[in-house]
């Protein structure tokens, strides 16, 4: 999974469940994954430890912090990026859905499958900056 | 009691007289691109046409007869090459109406232009339909224009990006006429002239700010740092004119609207100078209009003074 497909799941994560207080701790998730990932002496350890920090730094919101260190991050730099990414595009996709006028939205379409129709329009939109 | 929520203030022009004057506006654009490309051309416009108004009419009868369906309909139409199948007009038009209007709640309510999305959509969901003789070599390429011509080639001179005789889109055929309906538009205020003069400038700028990138293979060194084929070339007229200049997709305040067009420049000439994608602008005015509330969140915090939106979409 790419840094760029663990971000989009992250955001469909973070809308499942309620944002506790500390939830802006998860931004840590893609540094800390590069961090624990670099250090050899950890060896068989490394992704479990990593997987424990994940859950650590916003326990409620464990799912989106898993999701954010799946992905292998190749450099601090892309680590950083991808946490600033997901930061971003979490207020573009939370300010999105505040605009949507549930009431007008055709009843079926309510919901889940309008999220998922703007979610899905970020994705590819977003999707050629990813060569950058 | 009776309550009322804003906005109070009618400019004046409905939404039969906006779709229309839009619809002329694009009038010179849409002959141009018959003329230049014959046949083929309007059959893609009247599938596109077809497309958006039937879905119109099945969704939302009081609105289909205001000229709205056909304005999307148009607008995609010309963001067509002219080497795409008349179905994908036909079903890029249920698209626009269906899924980029009428799935957020119909007129006034969307939240991307109806006629980006639609092509977005298409270009994800079918690639390879865009295409007959071009060669398409990754996921999401839009079409061949003057700025995917091979690195080995000339570039192109002004006289055949003017006369359209570089290949486009059927929007890229005149590039002179979309600039007189734009123009046109603009001096009757039905747009507000700070989003296209704003995106060009920024355009401008960005073509001979931003630096050479040596990653991407397949981009003419000729492309770089040259505004005016940036400017004439692709669909950055068509953008700046008719789609960002939406008023259900742009921002509210002024100020908004400035940073809206820079945005939507940088991300346009960040596609085209450091990615394989051809064109960008499509994609730039989604990422635009994706940043629509978060900039009218912090312009209206800010105090800038909020403009009326009329509730229209093309």
């Amino acid at each position: 999974m790419t840094p760029y497909d663990a971000i989009f799941l992250a955001l469909l994560a973070s809308r499942c469940i309620n944002r506790p207080q500390q939830w802006w701790l998860v931004v840590l998730a893609p540094l800390l994954s590069f961090v624990i990932g670099s250090l050899e002496p950890l060896g068989r350890l490394t992704e479990p430890l990593t997987a424990l920090f994940a859950v650590a730094l916003a326990p409620r919101w464990a799912p989106v912090g898993l999701l954010l260190v799946v992905p292998e991050y190749s450099s601090l730099t892309e680590s950083i990026v991808a946490a600033a990414a997901w930061f971003l595009l979490d207020a573009l996709f939370g300010s999105l859905l505040k605009r949507v006028n549930e009431d007008a939205v055709t009843p079926h379409l309510r919901g889940w499958p309008i999220q998922l129709l703007i979610l899905g329009v970020l994705y590819y939109s977003f999707l050629p900056l990813v060569w950058i | 009691m009776s309550l009322f929520t804003g906005p109070l203030i009618h400019s004046g022009k409905t939404n039969r007289m906006m779709m229309t004057l839009v619809l002329v506006s694009l009038t010179p654009a849409l002959i141009a691109a018959v003329l230049h490309y014959g046949f083929t051309a309007a059959l893609l416009v009247i599938c596109a046409l077809a497309g958006t108004w039937l879905t119109e009419l099945v969704l939302d009868r009081q609105h289909a007869f205001d000229g709205s369906a056909l304005v999307t309909g148009l607008l995609f139409a010309l963001l067509l090459p002219v080497s795409a199948p008349w179905w994908l007009a036909f079903l890029g038009g249920v698209l626009a109406t269906g899924l980029g209007k009428h799935a957020f709640g119909g007129l006034g309510c969307n939240l991307f232009n109806p006629a980006a999305l639609s092509r977005v959509i298409l270009m994800a969901l079918i690639p390879g339909a865009w295409f007959v003789s071009t060669a398409v070599t990754m996921d999401g390429i839009t079409t061949a224009s003057p700025l995917a011509r091979e690195s080995s080639m000339l570039a192109p001179t002004l006289a055949e990006l003017l006369s359209g005789s570089t290949p486009g889109t059927l929007g890229q055929a005149a590039p002179l006429a979309v600039l007189a309906g734009g123009l046109l538009l603009a001096s009757l205020r039905t747009i507000d002239w700070r989003i296209p003069l704003t995106f060009l400038a920024a355009v401008a700028f960005l073509a001979l700010l931003l630096p050479a990138s040596e990653r991407i293979a397949g981009h003419a060194p000729w492309l770089l740092g040259n505004p005016l084929i940036h400017i004439i070339g692709g669909g950055t007229l068509l953008a700046a004119f008719f789609m960002l200049t939406d008023p259900v997709t742009a921002p509210f305040a002024p100020v908004g609207r400035i940073i809206f067009a820079i945005i939507a420049a940088l991300a346009m000439m960040l596609i085209r100078y450091y990615t394989p994608y051809p064109d960008g602008a499509v994609l730039a005015i989604l990422i635009a209009n994706a940043c629509v509330p978060l900039i009218d969140r912090f312009t209206l915090e800010l105090g800038a003074a909020p403009r009326i939106k009329t509730p229209q979409s093309f």
